[in-house]
């Protein structure tokens, strides 16, 4: 059963590295869900998480073949425990005069930040697993989503580990 | 006093020359200008003059093959760079360590879509084990030495590095440019596995010296890790059988007791047979093609495998297997060589040599006194005497020079396996003619891909090759025609070449002999006096029209679906 995988790719920052992953996924098969990539604590290098559907067998292929792009210096299938993964997204909802305490309220509930209010529309920040952000979506469905922008998942391990 | 400056493009040749690069082959053009006024006045690399870059491409990947040296190609920017795209493919497809070198525009007019240019790092992404565009000259130095250290080591191939013109331009001090040279290579991310896992190692011979049908099947990577001699001794002390891939043909001689030949879909009977019925398949730098293993889930079905690669991304790619070792080859067999007891597995070898007295290859005469073209191909080996380097193009040519020729000796064999690239072998053979200029080289090609690069020949009149070039002209693409005849009830669409151009004016217009081979009674003094002959020769050989490669298994098929064990297509 191929199920959801979070990767992670530490990379030397070269010239179209993003490319040069991106392109292997493709052209091997792999359907990436999401990514996020950003510059990390090692200087000159960038860290990208994928999130990738697959079984165990494409996964371990798909660990190998992104191993051997000669800049990239480390990939590491996430495990399902052991694994704290968040995603941050931006949600703007329809909102009167009638339904903004409401939508305040559950904002709340699952401790997002409010970041701007209109007469017709408010904009949510929220951080939290993909379920959470799920649940998120599903609450405001009812008032209406204007839009929505997400940063794909960032993961890391529990403890000192990489 | 004055400090002296270098140029980019003087850079370019300089590192190529201390990195070994002695012979390069290229196309000119307006974004290599400046790298060929340095070409000009630079003498310690010989460039060669190719007629078009795809041939470039081909001769710098034949070469390469015939010396086990990194290959070198040139183009200019936009038509020129795509036009190596064929090449470099071919190269990435088998290993092959290739440098291809582009031009590009100027980096103030890169983005512009400006006259001749095109992307080709971006276009040749998937096909490169690394690229590179160079946009500071003070990063040339260091890619080029990062650029030949990737292509020729761990499993190799083809690296680009993309010069805009501006940078072939700049200028640098020379003390600048000895210091950029001398930094150490520093590639954290590349790192190829040498040596076996010790525990791998010993698990693998434990099973080894418990197979009672031990088979092993030697690929590329034999001849990439030069470890032919490590083959031979550990298939003569453990008397275990060796058939290799078409890549691998050469990396055990054909003439040895324990070969089998060719496995796959043309392969031996014998060899095909014994995948099926060994216990243990010991699989030498190969990476289970579909073309070696037909339905790779029914590919040696009975048998535990060892597999040994340089390349992890290969273990478990196309075939699961048992004990993987990865590593690079001649110091796995050595470790094995070390710890081998003398083993013996007499009834098993008597089993296969049975096969192969029962099925040798074999094909019908020609009706009419027709040549066929296995009989061109037995006599010609008659004539070499496995002491020839033969490239061949792709199709029927191919997989009757692989059946018909003996290869004793490494990269005695040039051929376009994974990628199957027609026009491959002029150029191909042109390569290797350069590389090894006291070798007999021979091309052998169809009617067909002859034309897709035939105007490389104009090299051997300039340089003086003294190449021979063995058309087999069955005025048809034989191998679609084959399968046309076996799975489209000889539907024969597009592949008819009878309207074909009169090759010996084509020999003339470059100024090469000519000979035409039609029937049984020339065949052998023609053919004679043709290899012989110092100079360079196109061999036209007028063969049976609709003769078929045999046996065949299917594609995707299995060894029991073989047909054409007799060289008869309907003989069960």
């Amino acid at each position: 059963m191929s199920k959801t995988h979070e990767i992670l790719i530490i990379a030397k920052n070269t010239n179209g590295i993003v490319a040069r992953i991106m392109s292997l996924f493709n052209r091997r098969g792999y359907f990436v869900k999401n990514m996020t990539a950003g510059v990390t604590n090692i200087s000159g290098h960038a860290r990208l998480t994928l999130s990738v559907e697959g079984d165990e067998e494409a996964l371990d292929q798909i660990q190998k073949q992104v191993y051997k792009i000669v800049d990239v210096v480390k990939v590491k299938i996430f495990p399902k425990e052991g694994t704290i993964r968040r995603e941050l997204m931006l949600i703007k909802v329809k909102a009167n005069h009638e339904t903004r305490a409401q939508i305040i309220q559950i904002a709340d509930i699952y401790r997002s930040n409010v970041l701007d209010v209109g007469p017709n529309s408010i904009v949510i920040e929220i951080t939290g697993s993909v379920s959470k952000l799920h649940g998120f979506v599903q609450m405001m469905d009812t008032y209406g989503i204007l839009e929505i922008a997400k940063t794909g998942v960032v993961a890391m391990s529990r403890g000192e580990k990489m | 006093m004055e400090r002296k400056k270098i140029n980019g493009s003087r850079i370019l040749l300089e590192c190529l020359y201390r990195l070994g690069i002695t012979e390069m082959f290229g196309y000119p053009g307006g974004s290599v200008i400046p790298i060929y006024d340095e070409i000009y006045k630079f003498d310690k690399i010989k460039h060669y003059f190719s007629r078009h870059e795809q041939g470039a491409a081909h001769e710098a990947d034949g070469y390469a093959r015939a010396s086990g040296k990194v290959g070198c190609c040139l183009a200019t920017s936009g038509p020129g760079a795509t036009n190596l795209v064929t090449g470099i493919m071919t190269a990435h497809m088998d290993s092959i360590p290739l440098l291809a070198i582009t031009g590009q525009v100027g980096m103030n007019m890169l983005g512009r879509d400006a006259f001749q240019e095109s992307d080709i790092v971006g276009i040749t992404l998937p096909i490169t084990k690394m690229s590179y565009l160079v946009t500071d000259i003070m990063d040339l130095p260091r890619i080029i030495k990062d650029s030949y250290y990737i292509a020729s080591t761990g499993r190799p191939g083809p690296v680009l590095i993309d010069i805009p013109k501006n940078v072939q331009l700049a200028e640098i001090y020379v003390e600048d440019f000895e210091k950029l040279y001398a930094k150490e290579i520093d590639l954290p991310g590349y790192d190829p596995t040498i040596l076996g896992h010790p525990k791998q190692v010993k698990a693998a011979i434990n099973l080894i010296k418990k197979a009672k049908k031990p088979l092993i099947i030697a690929g590329a990577g034999v001849l990439k890790s030069k470890s032919s001699d490590e083959l031979m001794e550990f298939a003569r002390k453990a008397d275990i059988p060796v058939t290799t891939t078409l890549l691998g043909l050469g990396a055990f001689p054909s003439n040895d007791e324990l070969c089998l030949g060719m496995l796959g879909m043309h392969g031996t009977v014998a060899a095909n047979f014994a995948t099926n019925e060994a216990d243990l398949i010991i699989a030498c730098g190969i990476r289970f093609d579909d073309r070696i293993t037909g339905d790779p889930d029914k590919f040696c079905k009975n048998a535990q495998i060892i597999h040994i690669d340089i390349d992890p991304a290969e273990i478990g790619k196309n075939k699961k297997v048992d004990i993987p070792i990865v590593g690079d080859l001649k110091n796995v067999l050595e470790n094995f060589n070390k710890s081998m007891d003398e083993l013996e597995h007499k009834e098993w070898n008597d089993q296969l040599n049975e096969w192969k007295n029962e099925y040798p290859f074999t094909y019908e005469e020609g009706k009419e006194g027709r040549l066929m073209p296995q009989e061109v191909l037995q006599k010609l080996d008659k004539i070499l005497e496995g002491k020839a380097i033969v490239a061949t193009d792709v199709g029927q040519n191919q997989m009757w020079t692989a059946q018909y020729l003996s290869f004793n000796r490494p990269n005695s064999i040039l051929t376009s396996g994974g990628s199957g690239t027609m026009g491959f072998g002029v150029p191909a053979a042109i390569g290797a003619q350069i590389a090894m200029p006291n070798e007999q080289v021979v091309a052998i090609v169809g009617d067909g891909g002859f034309q897709m690069t035939f105007q490389e020949l104009m090299m051997v009149k300039q340089y003086d090759l003294k190449l021979k070039v063995m058309i087999l002209n069955n005025s048809f693409l034989g191998m679609v025609r084959q399968w046309q005849e076996i799975f489209n009830d000889r539907r024969y669409s597009f592949v008819d070449l009878s309207v074909n151009p009169n090759f010996s004016k084509i020999a003339e217009a470059y100024g090469i002999d000519y000979v035409r081979i039609e029937n049984k009674a020339d065949l052998e003094d023609k053919l004679k006096g043709a290899i012989e002959s110092d100079k360079a020769v196109i061999i036209e050989c007028i063969v049976e029209k609709e003769a078929n490669v045999l046996p065949m298994i299917p594609a995707g098929k299995t060894v029991s679906d073989m047909v054409g064990k007799k060289g008869v297509l309907k003989d069960e």
